[in-house]
């Protein structure tokens, strides 16, 4: 168990070191910056002047281990639009990224989960029926158009949640279900056919030869085997969530990590944008990092 | 002490039907079978014979919806398991009957120890303290002779040999003591050596006053282990006796095939008998008997009318119409078979 | 009928003999060893499954050599090294006396027409989108370059001599039953006339009425085109019925070897003694009081010191724990690889305590 614990430790670490290699190198790749800060007329010497302030001169590689003992340090440089520390700027707009993915998870665990599990203990029901067809629906309509149709329903029309912007539970609904509507359908058919999966295994069956009651046998074997790859997949989700929340965040007007990104590499303020991949990517290195140990919890088999 | 000649299980009349959407397969079609106390009654057939559905049926842990039993009873002591209650059912399966199933890999969860899914059947019948059911679990352990039972109660499934966990599934079926055992082909995949230990287990277990259904298509574990046997072909019994008796003087043509096809240590090298044709497709069974298609004593009759299931000379059951009176008989077919190939 | 005379054996079983190699495929100390993945101390070897460690025989022209053993005998590695599908760790493997790696590099052609394989799930082995006729014709149209017409013929030919019409080709195999599909993996193991064929338990998946079938046809089939085979199962009377030598596996290493017949007139080392005694026979008359040998199958990551079988030996002595026995012929045809088989070829006997512990 030791030995997986620290493999995967050093698994995470090396992940995280290509990561900055890789965003380093794209945002240098993709055009350069300075272009968009000088004036069309200036001259090379004024346009020398700005790289060197910007750090932005020199061989790559020097370049590289300035920004590698920086970010060490948490100093991922001053954005270039704001002027302000780029990592403190994504750290302000954390807190609303992770309460809209929060009240996404919640509904894709409270409606995804519950309705999957029921249909996967009653298959063919009404529940099963209804819910396959919602998740359908779920994974065929498009982000974006979904977001843009609740808020013309709901918002304009029958007036019942505001439009956009930052605010309280009124205003976290709508964004919530337009994050979350793919994960809850995909969570739904995940842990019907776990359930499914598993209810059908040899050892639910001796279960029953044995002579245990079925909502025994339901609780102890079922749920509990099937649990594992729901767990696994839902934590995926949640990932997912505090990291890709890029199109409701822009259409709902929250501010959160997602809009900055967007934002910034459109206007190629690449100390943000270096900042924001590298928290996008310590997030989900430790949510899968905490996946992967929880696996090693459900199942034995893996420990050793 | 009960009745030496009442049997302790009895089949009568037992029918087994799948709805698919194919067609209907009557995969137990009409099965008599009796198990007496202290006894081995192997059941033996190919797949498709339907003798793990039969073992199934008398647990009524048949897969449903598709799966349903139609007819018949299964009395156990007198009480017909098919019409009680579900909680009667409960109470009965895995305390007076229990099955064990044929994969010790995929038939024990594997997140659960050992020693837990052995207490689970101790729990679903008895109302004990903490300590009675370990201890009851480890009594059982030990009687299907793992050793160190105490400290392996806390091991998970993968932790134990193949062998072993075929054990696990033994100490399971017998912790509650149950007075019929069915084991649906236990052995099948084991290696050769542990098998025979296993059948010593089983031995042991039947000396006890066990009566044991054993499904099997082994006809050498057949031979060594069992009482009685019954041969199953196409969801019907065709043959029944003492293993003795159908062993030397087999009457059905299917088990006279059968017995003569299976290649037998220090026999000779050369050709085997074969049975020819293949096994019946279950949604389309020949009209008659169902055998008659691959029989080399099948008449037009065969092939019309299906046989009842009547006395056998000699002890036991036999549904046949032109049954085989001599060995001999098979080995003038063997000789054209090889003279074919020539 | 299988010839009554047995095949130039007692020769060619004796593996690098001073004389010219006629055997189809010889085997010389052939090692398998599996590293397991290394651990946190990553400077460490990591522990090894010692498959196989140390096997040598050879199958002469038109011999069937069948090899028994339970699991971890390694008997599926020395099918694997065979084919090529895996490399020994060392030791060789000769095909008419070249070696077989270097044959792959340089003349794969040669190999691939000449060695051919049928393994234990029928199901498994054909690709259930290609047609009978795709299956059967591959080999003839990668190696044999065989196209259109005469590959068509030659295809219903094959099926034929397998005993299926050959209207069959244009069907895919999920629409036959097992026996149907395993003799299409004959039909297109015999297509290239190899020289050998390995069968990986070629019986034991299917339905006992058609194993007798599938036998019959592959010793008819052996008679007509003389090739050999290397028959690997775990069932005793079937490798002995069909089989002219036989060797025993345990734990990697090879225990005994002799003429089928031997098998059981005299069984000399104490594993095949034990194993034959496990075997249950399917004739009630025989049915003895026997002692179930012990104890489990040893693992390979860790075998046992000495002889790998001495914990379970009833008659292991002291040397047994420290020495490997080596397997040397002590009658004509027969070897084995016990101390205590003494140099006229003699069995050691077991103890007699045995009877009185029945319980």
């Amino acid at each position: 168990m030791a030995r997986y614990f620290v493999t995967r430790m050093l698994q995470a670490g090396i992940t995280l070191w290509l990561v900055t290699v890789l965003v380093f190198v794209l945002v240098r790749l993709s055009g350069d910056p300075i272009q968009l800060l000088v004036s069309p007329e200036a001259t090379t010497a004024e346009i020398e002047l700005v790289r060197q302030n910007y750090g932005l001169d020199g061989p790559w590689l020097d370049q590289y281990v300035t920004f590698l003992t920086g970010a060490l340090q948490g100093d991922f440089g001053s954005s270039i639009r704001f002027k302000e520390p780029a990592m403190e700027l994504v750290l302000e707009r954390l807190p609303a990224t992770i309460k809209l993915a929060a009240a996404g998870m919640a509904l894709t665990i409270g409606f995804g989960l519950t309705v999957g599990v029921i249909s996967g203990l009653r298959p063919s029901g009404f529940v099963d029926r209804v819910g396959s067809m919602i998740a359908l629906l779920g994974q065929a309509v498009p982000a974006f158009w979904l977001a843009i149709m609740l808020i013309l329903v709901f918002s304009v029309q029958l007036g019942w949640f505001p439009t956009s912007g930052y605010g309280g539970f009124m205003h976290m609904i709508l964004p919530a279900i337009a994050l979350s509507h793919f994960s809850t359908a995909a969570l739904m058919r995940l842990s019907r056919s776990a359930i499914l999966d598993v209810t059908g295994s040899d050892y639910v069956r001796l279960a029953h030869l044995k002579g245990v009651h079925p909502f025994r046998v339901a609780t102890r074997h079922v749920l509990r085997n099937a649990a594992i790859p729901i767990v696994t997949l839902a934590s995926v989700q949640l990932i997912g969530m505090l990291n890709g929340a890029i199109v409701t965040e822009t259409i709902f007007a929250w501010p959160g990590v997602g809009r900055l990104m967007i934002d910034s590499v459109n206007a190629r303020d690449f100390p943000v944008i270096q900042a924001g991949v590298f928290v996008t990517a310590v997030m989900f290195i430790a949510g899968n990092l905490i996946v992967d140990f929880t696996y090693a919890l459900l199942d034995p088999r893996i420990r050793y | 002490m009960t009745n030496p000649t009442a049997p302790l299980l009895q089949v009568k009349g037992l029918k087994t039907h799948f709805h698919t959407r194919r067609g209907v397969v009557r995969a137990v079609d009409g099965v008599d079978l009796e198990v007496q106390a202290g006894e081995i009654l192997g059941l033996v057939g190919e797949s498709g014979s339907g003798k793990s559905n039969v073992c199934l049926s008398i647990m009524r842990a048949v897969s449903g919806p598709a799966g349903r039993i139609v007819a018949g009873e299964v009395l156990l002591d007198g009480r017909d398991l098919l019409k009680m209650s579900d909680s009667e059912l409960r109470a009965v399966r895995g305390r007076e009957i229990a099955m064990m199933l044929q994969d010790p890999t995929s038939s024990l969860n594997p997140v659960l120890t050992v020693g837990t899914q052995v207490a689970e059947a101790v729990n679903a019948h008895r109302t004990e303290s903490g300590s009675g059911v370990r201890e009851a679990v480890v009594r059982a352990l030990r009687r299907v002779q793992i050793p160190s039972a105490e400290q392996r109660q806390g091991d998970y499934p993968h932790q134990f040999s193949g062998g072993m966990r075929q054990r696990v599934m033994a100490a399971i079926a017998v912790a509650c003591e149950p007075r019929v055992i069915l084991a649906d082909e236990p052995t099948t995949a084991l290696d050769v050596t542990i098998q025979a230990q296993f059948l010593d287990l089983m031995r042991g277990l039947r000396d006890t006053g066990i009566g044991i259904l054993y499904v099997t298509h082994d006809l050498g574990v057949v031979a060594e282990l069992c009482d009685r046997v019954a041969v199953m072909y196409a969801g019907k019994i065709v043959e029944t006796g003492t293993v003795e008796e159908i062993f030397a003087r087999p009457r059905h043509p299917y088990t006279a095939g059968l017995i003569a096809s299976v290649p037998v240590l220090a026999s000779g090298r050369g050709r085997l008998f074969q049975i020819q044709g293949v096994p019946p497709d279950p949604l389309d069974l020949p009209s008659g008997c169902k055998f008659a298609p691959r029989c080399f004593k099948a008449t037009s009759q065969c092939l019309e009318e299906d046989p009842p299931l009547g006395e056998r000379p000699g002890g036991g059951a036999l549904r046949c119409w032109h049954p085989v009176e001599d060995i001999a008989e098979l080995e003038t077919v063997e000789e054209g078979q090889a003279h074919a190939a020539n | 009928m299988p010839p009554t005379e047995a095949l130039p054996a007692a020769t060619t079983t004796e593996p690098s003999s001073a004389e010219p190699d006629v055997s189809v495929i010889s085997v010389h100390d052939l090692v398998k060893h599996f590293p397991l993945q290394r651990g946190l101390r990553f400077w460490v070897e990591p522990p090894t499954v010692r498959a196989l460690d140390g096997v040598s025989f050879s199958i002469a022209r038109g011999q069937t050599y069948g090899l028994v053993g339970e699991s971890g005998s390694g008997k599926s590695t020395i099918a694997n090294l065979l084919l090529g599908l895996e490399t020994p760790t060392s030791g060789e493997v000769l095909f008419s006396g070249q070696p077989v790696q270097r044959l792959l590099k340089s003349d794969a052609r040669t190999y691939r027409t000449g060695v051919q394989a049928v393994f234990q799930n029928p199901n498994a082995s054909l690709n259930p989108r290609m047609r009978v006729a795709e299956i059967v014709g591959e080999l003839l149209q990668l190696h044999l370059k065989l196209k259109g017409e005469a590959r068509t013929r030659r295809v219903a030919e094959l099926l034929t001599l397998v005993g299926l019409p050959p209207t069959y080709a244009q069907r895919f195999p999920h629409e036959f039953s097992g026996g149907q599909q395993q003799r299409i993996a004959i039909a297109r193991a015999i297509s290239t006339n190899p020289r050998l064929i390995v069968l990986d338990e070629p019986v034991s998946a299917l339905d006992v009425s058609i194993r007798a079938q599938v036998l019959n046809l592959l010793s008819d089939l052996q008679q007509q085109f003389g090739m050999s085979y290397l028959l690997i199962a775990h069932d005793l009377a079937v490798v002995q019925r069909v089989s002219d030598v036989v060797g025993v596996l345990y734990l990697g290493k090879m225990v005994e070897e002799c003429a089928s017949e031997e098998l059981t007139e005299n069984p000399l080392h104490p594993y095949t003694r034990a194993l034959l005694d496990s075997v249950p026979i399917p004739d009630p008359a025989r049915r003895r009081e026997r002692q179930p040998i012990q104890g489990e199958i040893g693992s390979a990551l860790n075998p046992p010191s000495g002889c790998r079988f001495h914990p379970r030996c009833p008659v292991a002595i002291d040397r047994c724990s420290v020495e490997e026995p080596p397997l040397i012929e002590v009658l004509p045809g027969h070897r084995v690889a016990c101390h205590l088989v003494d140099a006229t070829g003699v069995a050691p006997e077991p103890p007699l305590p045995e009877t009185a512990e029945v319980a």
